[in-house]
């Protein structure tokens, strides 16, 4: 039985490649892993059932330092964004075989225009998919709080889009106050969308009448863990508003479609703040002037008012105690009249009969120079009535005489 | 049975007395005896009578002076 060492079965392998494929070919793959090592990409190429996660082949590739140079020039910053687990490449590689390593594909060259034809793709089905499940227009219809206060901010504490957004908030010329809560979140790479799905629900569950998410800005690094379909629904279905400053000049995020307020940098989510909280101060100035004027022109009237009422009661309420005074005077007055009348008449009375009495009393008659005859005790006032057996008694003022009779005398008229 | 002012002697009481008195005198039908009596008596009545209505009329006054100022 004949038998080959692995030298001459790997090189007739390695013949036969050769052979094969004289000129490098394009091929389509999915980097499924990537590391760099001395200047050089070592790469896990795959690809997968359609719709699903399985593998249906899979190679190792290599982009040597050369060919890591001629792609980096070629692409620029695009070179971060295409290199890396995850995304569909199209590139041209030369298949080869080594007996000691096996089968290796080296990477000379990438077109870009695949992997953005292929994220295009993805990102109109993402699209459509959020579009399909009402989630574009979600957190857009949350209104923003009339005045920003407490702020959940997510965003990554080494990022430097975080200070400047947190610088410009905070030291705002109008000396408005805000409360900020950092939920640490990769912004970038890998974790980015199971870290800011994290702090997203987090966050909505805080005391807070918003949330911003926030990238550094300034270097342009990739964008594309912002295109999450999970992410956004997550975002969509957030039951606070969400402000984004992710720092970009290119394309819209999908995130950025389905969030309340889109900005373009951290600074700009700051001075929105600050400008919405100014125009809901103006708006409070101006109500308070308004009111103002309404009260004071409403206070003028009412005084006024209150001041006739006064004038017109005073007037009333003097000519009702005015004439009600006249009529208790009258009948005072009336009173007084006919009481002191009546004691005038009874003191005329009085006098009168003190008057009689006076006159009638003998004693001033006595005293004027006549006397008084009395006969047996009584008084005699007729010659007729005496008794010429007993003695007459003669009073006068200041005393008796006693005498006889004599003779009588009528008179004869 | 005479009435001094302390035994709640009334107004019309004196005035009888007094004009009883008075009538007496004037038809002569008084023993000189109580004359004196009489007049001194009919003197205080009369003099009672005056004192009564001169405070009568002070209180009738000073009474509706009062209620004149209060219904100011």
């Amino acid at each position: 039985m004949e038998a080959y060492s692995l030298v001459e079965v790997n090189q007739y392998i390695k013949q036969v490649i050769a052979a094969n494929f004289l000129d490098s070919i394009w091929v389509q793959a999915e980097i499924s892993q990537i590391k760099e090592s001395r200047g050089a990409y070592y790469l896990e190429l795959v690809e997968k059932k359609e719709h699903s996660d399985e593998v249906i082949a899979s190679t190792g590739a290599v982009i040597w330092y050369k060919s890591v140079l001629f792609i980096r020039n070629k692409l620029k910053d695009l070179a971060h964004q295409i290199l890396k687990e995850g995304i569909h490449i199209q590139c041209k590689v030369k298949v080869e075989f080594h007996e000691k390593y096996g089968l290796k594909f080296s990477i000379e060259d990438i077109d870009p225009t695949f992997t953005f034809g292929q994220m295009e793709i993805k990102r109109q089905q993402t699209i459509e998919r959020l579009s399909k499940e009402e989630l574009l227009h979600r957190n857009q219809q949350i209104t923003l709080p009339r005045v920003f206060q407490k702020i959940a901010v997510i965003s990554s504490s080494k990022a430097a889009g975080l200070e400047d957004f947190m610088d410009q908030l905070h030291n705002n010329r109008y000396g408005y106050a805000f409360h900020t809560v950092l939920f640490e979140s990769s912004v970038q790479g890998q974790n980015l969308e199971r870290e800011m799905i994290q702090a997203l629900d987090l966050a909505s569950k805080q005391d807070v009448d918003s949330i911003v998410i926030i990238r550094g800005g300034g270097s342009k690094l990739d964008l594309s863990g912002f295109d999450s379909y999970l992410l956004a629904k997550h975002a969509a279905l957030c039951s606070k508003p969400i402000l984004t400053g992710i720092g970009h000049e290119t394309d819209q995020t999908i995130i950025e479609l389905v969030v309340n307020s889109p900005l373009k940098t951290p600074t700009a989510v700051a001075n929105l703040i600050i400008d919405h909280n100014l125009l809901f101060e103006h708006s409070v100035l101006n109500l308070n002037e308004r009111i103002n004027g309404q009260m004071e022109k409403k206070m003028i009237r009412y005084h006024q008012e209150v001041m006739d009422l006064m004038i017109s009661i005073r007037h009333h309420s003097r000519s009702i105690t005015e004439r009600n005074r006249l009529q208790l005077q009258n009948k005072i007055d009336g009173v007084r009249h006919k009481a002191l009348s009546l004691c005038q008449t009874w003191m005329n009375k009085i006098e009168m009969r003190s008057e009689q009495i006076r006159i009638n009393d003998p004693s001033n008659i006595l005293k004027k120079g006549f006397s008084l005859t009395m006969q047996q005790g009584k008084p005699v006032k007729s010659i007729v009535e005496l008794n010429k057996a007993e003695p007459l008694v003669t009073v006068f003022a200041d005393g008796k005489v006693e005498s006889e009779i004599k003779m009588v005398f009528k008179q004869c008229n | 049975m005479k009435k001094t002012e302390k035994q709640e002697l009334t107004f019309s009481e004196a005035y009888e007395e007094l004009s009883k008195i008075a009538l007496i005198l004037e038809n002569n039908e008084l023993p000189l005896e109580s004359l004196s009596e009489k007049v001194t008596r009919a003197t205080f009545l009369a003099d009672w009578c005056k004192k009564k209505l001169r405070e009568i009329e002070t209180h009738v006054e000073n009474i509706l002076d009062e209620k004149t100022k209060n219904s100011d």
